[in-house]
This record gives structure tokens, C-alpha cells and sequence, in this order.
């Protein structure tokens, strides 16, 4: 037998071969720490309240807004003319982490004060659960854009912004947002290279600061690796989004052989939990296993899996045949 | 701020990246190494001028890769089984997982990665010395702790 030193030698060559390459090494400027300050600070909020609150551009309101609610989402592309809010599910947390709350088993006494940032000003909406779902209501004075953005004099620049940033080829809209944060106008997207910062420089005439997940810093993100496809059905995320995490979910990873599709059981009543898993994410067969985008296995059916993110659904069918859909963001 | 050009980059990735990978594994799961390997390589590409200044720049990415990334949970290294090593005794790994971490880096650094004393000194910030010490208490226990699981 060899001596230890020898054998750590050895054994550190073997794990270091173990450990998968970047996939693009370089020169892309990661940004993992900023989505995980990100995921920190929303479970700091979990820990009083979780409700997932999913913001479409679409038409102008002011009237109450009631979960269920219709959602933009035919043309992803399309330019923001107002907004719309669907709030698709509400949860809580509990002693044994988040507790679901489907439309037939409301929990009782939830309530929920969030604000919602629009393009060019920022409604606050004050939200209450009732018999008939979670009820949002606008506050009477949405605060004027120019306190907001003071580099864009009013909504309908910012909107002309939105609109010419939605045509950029290679922004993907799910990914791209503007907010008023310390009176910056501020192009969040989640991959970005030098064309693409140029056009929203020029689309903005200089105002906006972009910030990105991955900032291609010599070379184009169409050199990005595209997503991988699987054996099995699974729903997931059109396109990468940042990390955040409204609550937690701990299910025993099940596969439907009839529908073939993966859902989570939960672990004390069996109740079947869709799952929209993150993008680039993968089912394969024999064993039934989720892959991540560089195809490593993250769960197996048969395990209890732990998953951060939020919930979804409590109106519509989700995925594989159940109640509500949990959205997966880790 | 001076950048290399791709082709120097590139050069200096395919021996960087497979070192980086090796040393991160004392510290980082292996779901990490990945984040702290491109951390490193990304400041390597913005600080290029600075990087080249410096005497040991394995030791000073090591170092930025520890800053960009954190390890939550305990460490825990791929079972030598996995890896399908049979010259490697199944009990090293619980060994190396059991040091306190300034041990096992420093183990790891001079024993598994090659690096001298010095080298490692300057990747952990500490005195040479420090690392002797280290790596001498670590592999005694690490052997204590092997003997004790083999003779169980």
C-alpha cells in the first residue's frame, strides 16, 4: 500500500478530474455571488411570508387584481403598454418549511403587503386573502416616474426604452426588466456582451447602467451553450432567470409512467406537486433522473429533494396532472 | 487596464484551469469548484497587469477563488470508490474530510497539487513555517485516523 502522502496525490489527481470544466472558462465575468445575496435576502423574506407574485407587461389597470388572473404571455416580445399582475399562488411558511395553500384549503388570516415595480413608476399593492383568493389593490398614488428615473423624463420614454430593448436580437425578454433603484434606470438582463450593451446604450442614450449574470467580456453570448434536451417530458423555465427563493418544498421526486412526466409527492400527504425545474434542465430514463444543464444529476426518483423557489399555481392544472406548480430556482 | 490577447489567455487557462480545479476540491464541493475556477480565470482576464506582477499567481487566484465563493455545508470529497482508485485506501477520504480545514488545504496543496511550502503559504496567507506545521499535524492524523478505521 502506498504512503499517505503518495495516496493523496493520487487521490487529489482523480477528484480534480471529477470536477467538471467551466463551461465556457473564459472571458465571461460570473455572477453567481450576486444571484446568491439575491436568494438570501428572499428567503430572509420567506421567513415571514411567501407568496409568489409573477408581474407580465401587458395592458393598463387599476382595478383590483384577483389570483388567477389573465396573463400576457402569448408574445414574450411584445411591448409593455401597462401592467398586468397574476398572482398564480400563495404560500406560507410553516414549522416544516413552506406550507402550500391550494384554492380549496386556503390559509386562513394571510396577508401580504408587496410592491410591484412597473415600467417607469412603482405601484405599491396591498394584498389580502379571501374566500375567493389572494385580492390585490393598487395604492390611490403611484409614485411619478421622474422620482424615480430621473435620467427618463416620463413613462412613455421608458416604455419606447422597453420596447426598442425587447428587439435587440439575443435579449430574452423574460430576462430583461427596468426599475427605479437609487434613481438609476437599470437593464437587468441575464447574459450580455459588448453589442448587446452598445444597443442599450444607444436605446437609452447613455442613462441605463446594464447589469448581467454573465457579462460575455470578449466575444458574443451567442457563444453560449443552448440548452440541452432530454429523454422525459419536464417543465421548465423558457430561459435563464435570476435565482430567487420565496420558500422551500421538500418532495419525494416521482416519475408518472402513464402521462411520463416527473412531479414531487409531498412527503406527509402524498399530494402531487408540479415541478418547473430551471432552465436547461433534463429527464432521462432508466434510472429517471433530472439533469442539470451540464448534465450532472441533481435528483433521482425515489429521493426526498429538498427545493427552494415558489409556488406557482393554485387556479390552473399543472404539470403532470397536479394542483399546483412549484417553481424551482434551487 | 492592459488584457491579454485570447491567445495568451488561452495558454495560460489550459494550464491554470486543471491546477485551479485540483486545489479548490481541498475546499470547495465539487458543485462549487467550478464557480471558484471561473472566479479566478475571469479576475486572471480583467487584472491581467496585476496578475503578472505577482510572484505566485496559483497562489493569489486560489485566493480570489475562496473570496468569490462560500462553502455553506460541511466539505464532503467524492468517496474514493467512486473514483475508482484501488491503490487508495476508502479510509483517506473520511481522513482528509475530518481535519480542520487549514490542515487539509495545506495537505492538500503540497501533498495533492505539488506545490512547494511557499507556494502554499502565499495561496493560504500564512508564514511557511505555518504551512510545515499544518501539513505535519494533518497527515499524522490523518494517519491516526486511517489506522484507527482500518484496524475497527
Amino acid at each position: 500500500m502506498l504512503d499517505v502522502e503518495e495516496q493523496v496525490a493520487r487521490y487529489a489527481e482523480a477528484a480534480g478530474e471529477l470536477v467538471r470544466a467551466p463551461a465556457v472558462i473564459a472571458p465571461i465575468r460570473p455572477r453567481k455571488h450576486w444571484i446568491a445575496v439575491a436568494a438570501g435576502a428572499s428567503m430572509a423574506v420567506a421567513a415571514a411570508l411567501a407568496v409568489f407574485v409573477m408581474v407580465q407587461p401587458s395592458g393598463p389597470t387599476s382595478e383590483p387584481v384577483r389570483s388567477g388572473g389573465s396573463s400576457a404571455t402569448s408574445d414574450p416580445r411584445a411591448p409593455a403598454a401597462g401592467l398586468t399582475v397574476t398572482v398564480t399562488g400563495v404560500a406560507r411558511q410553516g414549522a416544516d418549511g413552506l406550507e402550500l395553500c391550494p384554492a380549496d384549503r386556503p390559509c386562513a388570516g394571510l396577508r401580504l403587503l408587496t410592491s410591484v415595480k412597473t415600467t417607469g413608476r412603482m405601484m405599491a399593492y396591498r394584498g389580502q386573502l379571501t374566500s375567493d383568493g389572494l385580492v390585490l389593490t393598487s395604492d390611490p398614488a403611484p409614485a411619478p416616474a421622474e422620482r424615480l428615473v430621473p435620467s427618463v423624463p416620463d413613462s412613455s420614454e421608458v416604455e419606447r426604452i422597453l420596447a426598442t430593448l425587447l428587439r435587440i436580437p439575443s435579449v430574452y425578454s423574460p430576462s430583461v426588466r427596468i426599475t427605479g433603484s437609487g434613481g438609476d434606470l437599470v437593464v437587468a438582463l441575464y447574459a450580455s456582451d459588448a453589442s448587446v450593451e452598445e444597443a442599450v446604450r444607444s436605446a437609452t442614450s447613455g442613462s441605463a447602467v446594464v447589469t448581467a449574470f454573465i457579462s460575455v467580456l470578449d466575444g458574443s453570448i451567442a457563444d453560449l451553450p443552448t440548452a440541452p434536451e432530454g429523454e422525459i417530458h419536464l417543465d421548465v423555465q423558457p430561459a435563464p432567470v435570476p435565482a430567487g427563493a420565496f420558500g422551500r418544498l421538500t418532495v419525494e421526486l416521482t416519475y408518472d409512467a402513464v402521462q411520463g412526466c416527473v412531479y414531487g409527492a409531498r412527503t406527509d400527504t402524498g399530494e402531487r406537486v408540479g415541478l418547473r425545474w430551471p432552465y436547461g434542465y433534463t429527464a432521462t430514463d432508466d434510472p429517471v433522473s433530472v439533469r442539470d444543464f451540464d448534465g450532472r444529476v441533481v435528483a433521482r426518483v425515489g429521493e426526498v429533494v429538498h427545493l427552494a423557489g415558489g409556488l406557482k399555481s393554485t387556479t390552473a392544472k399543472g404539470p403532470c396532472g397536479a394542483d399546483a406548480t412549484f417553481v424551482i430556482t434551487g | 487596464m492592459a488584457k491579454p490577447d485570447r491567445e495568451e489567455f488561452e495558454h495560460f487557462v489550459s494550464s491554470a484551469e486543471p491546477a485551479l480545479r485540483r486545489a479548490f476540491v481541498s475546499c470547495r464541493s465539487l458543485d462549487l469548484v467550478p464557480d471558484a475556477v471561473s472566479a479566478s480565470l475571469a479576475w486572471a482576464w480583467e487584472h491581467w497587469d496585476e496578475l503578472a506582477a505577482t510572484e505566485n499567481p496559483m497562489g493569489y487566484l486560489f485566493r480570489v477563488g475562496q473570496s468569490a465563493t462560500r462553502q455553506r455545508q460541511p466539505l464532503r470529497l467524492p468517496p474514493a470508490e467512486e473514483i475508482s482508485l484501488p491503490e487508495v485506501e476508502p479510509a483517506l477520504v473520511p481522513a482528509l474530510e475530518k481535519l480542520p480545514e487549514r490542515q487539509r488545504v495545506a495537505v492538500w496543496l503540497v501533498h495533492g497539487c505539488g506545490w512547494t511550502h511557499r507556494e502554499a503559504a502565499e495561496a493560504m496567507e500564512i508564514s511557511t513555517s505555518a504551512v510545515s506545521t499544518h501539513v505535519a499535524r494533518g497527515i499524522a492524523a490523518v494517519r491516526v485516523t486511517m489506522k484507527v478505521n482500518t484496524d475497527a
